[in-house]
């Protein structure tokens, strides 16, 4: 968090010291989610025997307000050599659910030497996200305690094309995954890889094929009391297909539809940790969204999203526990500015 | 060059700060250091040096060497008047020094007295106390020769305090002792409404005894030292189980309903503090030593907790080394009598 705030004010006072413009985005999103804390048909069915689970929430759903604003400036620009910075910061604050709101923030610098080729770095901080109400086991068999982690995600890739608008992104990424206080037997390093392809295709749009491979290690695994005697680490694949319309439409200026789909398979196999021994899900979310330009420095996007887990396990109570239904719907304003004092 | 340096610059800054610290959590760690296999179950252990007198249920009174993890001595039975007797399941076993003696309590039976002057060798001394017993303390009476004081928490008939001597009834046959007495005058039996189970002592002024569903009573020494009068008695949640005396206060483990500390000042007048914490667990007995409490757990290990404010003891984990029925400190180490056997295990705090 400290570190955090410090690159990005090193951002700041480094881009403000160029000759160059400085375009600032400011976006305001209104949204609704309809499971902000992923319970399961079976927790939503037995929530009344214990509200404590709903961590002083009367609804399982919410609406959302959250605003971003994003700098970015371009370094230089010598012929086809660019170098640019950006960051953004977000604010999200849910209306039902206090315990969730939270703020977020990202910086990246892509420095690129022509059509789809560049090199890019991006650092991502998600800071003391609000997952659920769960049992402290390290110190109780039935204490409710907040759960919150923070992610600190960091990624270099590197774009280059392969022939006339088909074009493709290698990278690799490494991620934290750290809980607060009382969480920790749940950290995890993430390191994954990412190949995606992209091809831009006449009077339609892009579509696009992302695939990460990803290996999560439990890094407190027996390192804390009780509850940390189970391995959470796992290996994931995860899908995205995102498709963008950008041509051809009438009234909008960009429909999309995308498709993201996690395989993770946990690496557990003690007999005794029935929640994670053997235990795999498909995790998929569909969105679609809209945007229109309603003048050059602001456009309105609608999305929506719609999330299904469904685990596999040998343990009927684990699938009834770790399968959720989620949905979220989104509707953005954003206003483009730009600084020029030279 | 400069603005090409600059972004560079904090490119590579970030990389290098990109990455965040773990949270620290405020559980300690337990690491076992060594299982000494009992064969039976550890039920209970006494510490005198470095050597360990084990009840081992089913499996008799064993003798461990702490130090080398060696069993010195095994005990399945004993021989009474002739006749070869087996343990059935020894609950307590607790040596006297000053007299070379070893007290054996069979579950729910009478405290048998033994001379332990050949290691090798349990010579049957006889029974004390009574029936029902369920746990007892003993102290030796370091200013008397052949004396020894004993306190028990009886099921069915309350505290029970007596000093013993040496009968002067002599084995025609062997020539030795063959009996301990409670000198008449000193000590008796109080009875209480509870079903007592456990008991403790400072041993200089204070006995507390846990009457399961009617909580704890306090008594206290009169001044001759010679009887027990009843001080004062809290009902608490649960059944209270087994108490545990520090310079603090008074440990409590309630069974089903956690555990108690009661102050000083509590006990003394009833206007201190009253807390009740690990309300959640199942707590069989307490040890402790410093500022670390140790609660045994049964299925579950053990549960720690910070005690340095003994008014807000902190939770420092749960550690699940198996079933516990109770502990013991020793020499830094935690000794945890275990189902599979007494282990050493040491607590980072």
């Amino acid at each position: 968090m400290q570190h955090f705030s410090i690159t990005v004010s090193f951002l700041l006072v480094g881009s403000l010291m160029a000759n160059t413009p400085l375009n600032l985005y400011i976006s305001y999103h209104s949204g609704y989610d309809s499971n902000v804390m992923r319970f399961s048909l079976k927790e939503i069915e037995n929530v009344a025997e214990n509200k404590d689970v709903m961590g002083g929430a009367n609804t399982f759903d919410s609406y959302i307000n959250k605003i971003n604003t994003r700098l970015q400036k371009t370094i230089f620009e010598i012929d086809k050599k660019e170098l640019s910075l950006s960051s953004s910061f977000n604010l999200s604050s849910y209306a039902h659910n206090p315990n969730k709101s939270y703020w977020s923030g990202n910086f990246s610098t892509v420095y690129k030497w022509g059509s789809y080729r560049n090199l890019k770095y991006s650092l991502r901080h998600l800071n003391s996200y609000y997952l659920r109400h769960y049992t402290n086991r390290d110190v109780s068999t039935n204490s409710l305690r907040a759960c919150f982690f923070s992610d600190r995600n960091q990624i270099i890739t590197i774009t280059l094309p392969i022939r006339k608008r088909i074009w493709y992104t290698i990278g690799a990424g490494y991620l934290q995954r750290y809980y607060d206080n009382t969480f920790t037997e749940f950290d995890l390093d993430i390191y994954y890889a990412r190949l995606r392809l992209n091809k831009r295709i006449k009077k339609f749009g892009t579509v696009s094929l992302q695939i990460d491979r990803v290996s999560a290690e439990n890094v407190t695994y027996n390192k804390t009391a009780v509850s940390s005697n189970f391995d959470r680490s796992y290996d994931a694949m995860e899908w995205y297909i995102p498709i963008k319309m950008d041509r051809s439409l009438s009234y909008f200026n960009q429909a999309g539809f995308s498709f993201r789909q996690e395989i993770r398979v946990y690496d557990a196999e003690a007999l005794d940790d029935a929640l994670h021994s053997g235990r795999n899900h498909k995790d998929m979310k569909i969105d679609f969204w809209l945007n229109k330009k309603i003048t050059d420095r602001l456009d309105i996007t609608l999305s929506s999203r719609f999330r299904k887990r469904g685990t596999d396990s040998s343990y009927e109570w684990v699938e009834d526990l770790k399968s959720f239904k989620q949905m979220h719907l989104w509707c953005k304003i954003k206003w483009a500015f730009t600084y020029d004092n030279y | 060059m400069i603005i090409t340096n600059k972004p560079i610059f904090i490119t590579i800054f970030t990389i290098f700060i990109g990455c965040m610290q773990p949270n620290e959590e405020s559980v300690w760690s337990v690491s076992e250091e060594g299982v000494f296999s009992t064969s039976g179950f550890c039920r209970n252990v006494s510490v005198i040096n470095n050597t360990a007198y084990v009840a081992a249920g089913q499996s008799g009174v064993q003798v461990w060497d702490l130090n080398t993890g060696v069993k010195l001595n095994e005990f399945l039975g004993y021989y009474n008047s002739g006749e070869y007797l087996d343990f059935e399941d020894i609950a307590i076993v607790q040596p006297e020094e000053v007299n070379n003696l070893l007290f054996v309590n069979e579950s729910n039976e009478a405290v048998m007295v033994f001379l332990l002057e050949n290691p090798d060798q349990l010579i049957f001394r006889g029974f004390i106390m009574s029936a029902r017993t369920k746990d007892f303390l003993s102290f030796s009476s370091f200013d008397e020769v052949d004396r020894f004081y004993m306190l028990s928490a009886d099921n069915d008939d309350g505290l029970k305090y007596h000093k013993y001597k040496p009968d002067t009834t002599f084995n025609p046959v062997t020539g030795e002792l063959i009996e301990w007495k409670p000198i008449l005058g000193i000590g008796g039996e109080t009875p209480t409404d509870g079903k007592a189970l456990g008991i403790d002592s400072d041993g200089v002024s204070k006995v507390v005894m846990a009457v399961d569903q009617l909580g704890v009573e306090i008594y206290k020494f009169d001044s001759l030292g010679s009887d027990l009068m009843l001080h004062s008695k809290y009902d608490l949640e649960g059944n209270a189980e087994q108490v545990k005396l520090t310079d603090e206060g008074l440990f409590v483990s309630c069974d089903d309903f956690g555990a108690y500390f009661l102050s000083n000042n509590y006990i003394e007048s009833g206007q201190g503090s009253v807390v009740h914490f690990a309300e959640d667990l199942t707590v069989d007995h307490i040890s402790v030593s410093g500022d670390i409490a140790v609660l045994s757990i049964g299925s579950k290990g053990i549960a720690l907790y910070d005690i340095s404010d003994p008014i807000n003891p902190e939770p420092r984990g749960i550690f699940d080394i198996g079933y516990v029925y109770r502990s013991k400190f020793w020499n830094g180490k935690l000794l945890a009598c275990t189902r599979s056997g007494l282990k050493i295990v040491t607590i980072n705090s």
